[in-house]
């Protein structure tokens, strides 16, 4: 163990050039012998304490240099002038304890907040993605008129017809991830599979440690079957084995060969749990309406995203002009890779937090500048004095802003410290994989240390251009009356800023609060609270007819069923709220044919007849399904309350009318039998029409199984044997609850909630802070006036409504202009907020109400201490 | 102050040189003062004034071998000389005298 590498660079620059071998021999030897007796970090801790010394003595010899024979270079002599200032500045501070605690604890709270923000948002900002030169890729996304949240894929069709003809977007790669069932090597294993074109390799950079990737030759269609292992999953499951080359899997009981390792997992989206890597498999006649695949290319040297966008965009449009049906709703659009790496709604929320720091920040400078104000005021005459005898401007200002700087720096140091207490914190709660892993990083203490230096300089620049201006005769004469109309307006319209930054931000959060509780609180329609579910992929060659899938189902529901505990069971095709909805149009209502828009439809979904019964989704008329609705009866539906509205006007006008369903066979005309209350769609916080098939006349080839149990829990290892003992080679996916689900949806809502509050909080307490100094500081400049109203007779009560006035009036302006500001940041967030309105009147009049509060009472003390003036005492100190 | 008289750290640092002998170093001077005077010195100072006292003729300084635990540094060891002992009789002569009959106030 050495010492400290940077303490030893400061004592070797301080040190005299003659001493400098022997006094850092000296302290490695001593450094060495404290390691042995006291361990590393008290022998570090005291290298330390050993350069810090030694820096201060440097500096107090350096001070009074003049005596010593060697008299320093001017160059060195104006370093020392600094120096000396650096020790005066500590020095003041602490003369005055309670002034240099609340500019570094402001300062540190301010600086905090920036830093814990910048801590999150950083990977976000500068991360380096795991992928080759992503800042000319262009990502394609489809924006369909009908809804502009969809992120539409592409059609393999409309993907080979861009690669062969798209010049501004070039290499052009296609992926789909699925889930598949890997066989042929120990047990049946549910993989994820990640199906790309051999361009994506290439595209990425992606290069495979064992064997080789895919090439263009595995594309075409008929070509035998390959598949590279993910790096995870060729140690997990094969013991990184190189012999795993050449090997036959049946993924999906295709016989396929491994032909390489990937050389390490992709950590971009979710693709670091891909376990397959396959060829994207294109049909001879490419489907034109399974859109399924995801299209990323390099921009052509030249070439702009905004270019590349209305080239794909004319495509599409002579593509449409042959293929309404499929293409004409859909819209290309070409973005940046940091665009695709983040949803919206999220730089939205970091934007707006961005804004609450910035605030924050500027309300703690606006109190510091209002506290050097005051500290200047008491030096006033010193400052005369000293220019008088000749002293230039910098000289006079120096002392302040190293001062300042001091403050600065030290809150940055205390900031460091919070804002790692804060991310720890973050850490700990989060869901999301990246949050758990935000740290202080070297960009973060960068940032940090950048605020730390501008944030003095911010806070008393301003105060410090009053410096040295006007007559220094007029100050030496007005000695007693410090302060002065000017620096009163001063304060008073920084105090307002404030008070109007402050109030924006409270409204603000408030909002953003008011969406986490209703998000946490949102009733999607079924009870959230008992459930497990787990997915299943029956594989193909066992369960090779719709027949054989819907006796697995049946039986399977039954077995969990019966597992003690277990209230209920079910199976369905997916989940609402947390699957896709797959839409689904129909015909047979009361509101066909008007307009092709208008055709009816749905999301559907096939399940088995108790599945109401276990998500606890209420029959508002007819039944549920029943096991007589098996494969070879009559087709029936089932109606969601909306669907059942807005078709057929009432549910009981539902119940029996016949409507004509798709279905693998051609159409089929099934009654509706029954209406169920709706559940919330994929968009989480909307319903669209719903409609039910039984899973036994329309079986898919994967299910997700739901358990409901007083405990469900508890209940995992039973149901892991249990579908062990149904089928060994069926594989199930980690059985979560569905209130697990929900938790890694919108868990971190309550964090993002919990910084807008805290900065809010922040803000409001820092602006009281703000307000209180202002008014105390006036009311002990006013003493003598005060006083001389008192003992002309003016009552206390009078003299205690003008100062508490003077406050209220500083505080109406910043109320203003606050509801102003909240009003525009109110619309800046309107698309992230939920159940409540950018506007909400009781937000904006609750927010006011609590900044007036605050306003009054912390004004109550100056105000108390203004009626409690003993004029005699005032007057006799003329 | 000037050239001849002793400050009280120089005092303490030339006592410590006098105990030492010819083997005093910035570590065992520092170690020395820490220990009976139970003063938290730093080696920075200790070699501050052991330059003044150098400077003023009161201590003779020889530079003695690296070592490894130095980190390959070479080591100086500093010792008093005649000046260096006269001002040092001289000051604590001085101390005494100011001392004199105030015993009883010392006593514990």
């Amino acid at each position: 163990m050495r010492p400290p590498s940077l303490a030893r660079q400061i004592v070797a620059w301080l040190a005299a050039p003659e001493s400098r071998e022997y006094l850092l021999g000296d302290l490695t030897e001593a450094f060495t012998a404290r390691l042995e007796r006291d361990g590393p970090r008290r022998a570090r801790r005291w290298y330390w304490r050993q350069a810090l010394l030694a820096a201060w003595h440097r500096g107090r010899c350096r001070q009074d240099g003049s005596r010593t024979p060697d008299r320093p270079q001017p160059r060195r002599l104006n370093m020392s002038e600094w120096w000396r200032d650096v020790r005066f500045g500590v020095r003041t501070l602490a003369r005055t304890p309670v002034y240099a605690a609340v500019a570094v604890l402001t300062v540190a709270l301010a600086i905090g907040a920036n830093t814990v923000l910048f801590g999150i948002a950083n990977p976000l900002l500068v991360r380096t993605l795991p992928i080759k030169d992503a800042t000319t890729l262009g990502w394609v996304l489809f924006d369909s008129p009908a809804d502009v949240n969809a992120r539409g894929l592409a059609s393999p069709a409309q993907f080979l017809e861009w690669r062969g003809q798209a010049r501004s977007l070039t290499d052009l790669a296609a992926r789909e991830t699925h889930g598949a069932t890997l066989t042929g090597h120990g047990d049946a294993e549910h993989v994820t599979v990640l199906g790309a074109t051999a361009s994506l390799y290439a595209l990425w950079g992606l290069h495979a440690s064992v064997g080789r990737v895919v090439s263009a030759a595995d594309e075409r269609p008929g070509a035998p079957h390959v598949a590279l292992l993910s790096h995870h999953y060729w140690e997990q499951a094969f013991q990184a084995a190189p012999e795993v080359l050449g090997q036959t899997v049946f993924v999906d009981s295709q016989p396929t060969t491994i032909i390489g390792v990937m050389e390490s997992d992709l950590e971009l989206y979710g693709y670091g749990s891909i376990d397959l890597w396959t060829p994207e498999q294109f049909e001879a006649t490419p489907s034109r309406s399974a859109r399924t695949l995801r299209v990323v290319g390099r921009l052509a040297p030249g070439a702009t995203r905004a270019q590349a966008t209305s080239e794909l965009r004319a495509l599409v449009t002579e593509s449409a002009r042959i293929h309404p049906e499929t293409d004409a709703a859909w819209t290309p659009r070409v973005i940046s890779t940091r665009e695709a790496m983040t949803s919206p709604e999220t730089w939205i929320l970091l934007s707006l937090l961005g804004v609450v720091v910035g605030f924050v920040l500027l309300i703690a400078c606006a109190n510091l500048a209002n506290l050097v104000l005051t500290r200047l005021v008491a030096r006033r005459q010193d400052l005369a004095v000293r220019q008088g005898l000749g002293a230039s401007r910098l000289e006079l200002v120096r002392p302040l802003l190293i001062e300042s700087l001091l403050v600065g720096l030290a809150g940055g140091a205390l900031a460091l410290a919070i804002a790692r207490g804060a991310l720890r914190l973050i850490n700990a709660t989060a869901y999301d994989a990246m949050l758990q892993r935000v740290d202080i990083d070297r960009n973060v203490l960068i940032f940090t240390a950048v605020l730390s230096v501008l944030t003095p300089v911010l806070f008393s620049l301003w105060p410090a251009l009053g410096v040295g201006r006007g007559s220094i005769a007029d100050v030496l004469r007005q000695a007693r009356t410090a302060g002065g109309k000017h620096t009163e307006r001063r304060r008073q319209v920084l105090v307002g800023v404030q008070v109007a930054l402050a109030l924006s931000l409270l409204v603000m959060s408030s909002l953003i609060l008011q969406t986490v509780v209703n998000y946490q609180h949102l009733d999607p329609g079924f009870d959230m609270a008992h459930e497990l579910t787990f997915r299943v992929e029956p594989p193909a060659h066992r369960y090779p007819d719709d027949r054989s899938r819907g006796r697995f189902a049946a039986t399977a529901v039954g077995a969990l069923a019966a597992i003690p505990g277990v209230t209920a069971a079910a199976a369905a095709t997916h989940l609402p709220v947390f699957d896709e909805d797959t839409m689904e149009t129909f015909t047979g209502t009361l509101h066909d044919g008007q307009r092709d828009a208008d055709r009816p439809s749905a999301s559907s979904y096939a399940i088995t007849p108790t599945f109401f019964r276990t998500l606890g989704i209420p029959v508002l008329a007819g039944r549920a399904f029943t096991d007589v609705d098996g494969a070879g009866s009559a087709p029936v539906v089932i109606l969601g309350r909306l669907a059942a509205v807005k078709y057929f006007d009432t549910p009981a006008q539902a119940l029996g009318r016949v409507v004509s369903l798709g279905s693998r066979t051609g159409r089929i005309e099934a009654t509706v039998v029954g209406v169920v209350g709706d559940t919330h769609s994929s968009q989480v916080t909307t319903t669209v029409p719903q409609l039910y098939v039984p899973f036994a006349q329309r079986p898919a080839s994967a299910l997700t199984l739901i358990v409901q149990a007083v405990d469900p829990v508890t209940r995992t290892a039973d149901i892991r044997r249990t579908m062990r003992t149904l089928d060994p080679e069926v594989a199930i996916s980690l059985p979560k609850t569905i209130q697990q689900l929900a938790d890694a949806d919108r868990g971190d809502n309550r964090i993002v909630g919990g910084l807008f509050l805290g900065f809010a909080v922040l803000a409001l307490v820092l602006a009281a802070g703000g307000l209180y100094g202002v008014i105390a500081y006036s009311v002990g400049l006013r003493q003598r006036e005060i006083g001389v109203r008192l003992a002309l007779g003016a009552a206390p009560r009078s003299v205690g409504r003008l100062i508490l006035s003077e406050s209220l009036r500083v505080t109406a302006y910043g109320v203003a202009g606050g509801l102003l500001l909240a009003w525009l940041l109110g619309q800046a967030a309107a698309s992230v907020l939920y159940g409540v309105s950018p506007h909400d009147p009781a937000t904006f009049g609750m927010m006011t109400a609590l900044v007036f509060l605050v306003a009054v009472s912390s004004v109550c003390a100056p105000v108390a201490r203004a009626m409690g003036v003993n004029p005699a005492t005032v007057l006799r100190g003329d | 102050v000037s050239d001849l008289t002793v400050g009280e750290f120089e005092l303490l640092v030339l006592l410590a040189l006098l105990r030492q002998g010819v083997e005093g170093y910035g570590v065992s001077i520092a170690a020395d003062i820490c220990e009976r005077t139970g003063r938290d010195v730093s080696l920075g100072a200790v070699y501050k004034t052991l330059d003044r006292l150098t400077a003023k003729g009161w201590v003779l300084a020889r530079v003695g071998d690296p070592t490894p635990e130095r980190g390959g540094r070479r080591k100086k060891h500093f010792r008093l000389s005649a000046p260096g002992l006269r001002a040092l009789r001289q000051a604590l002569a001085g101390l005494r005298n100011m001392t004199d009959g105030l015993e009883s106030a010392f006593k514990v």
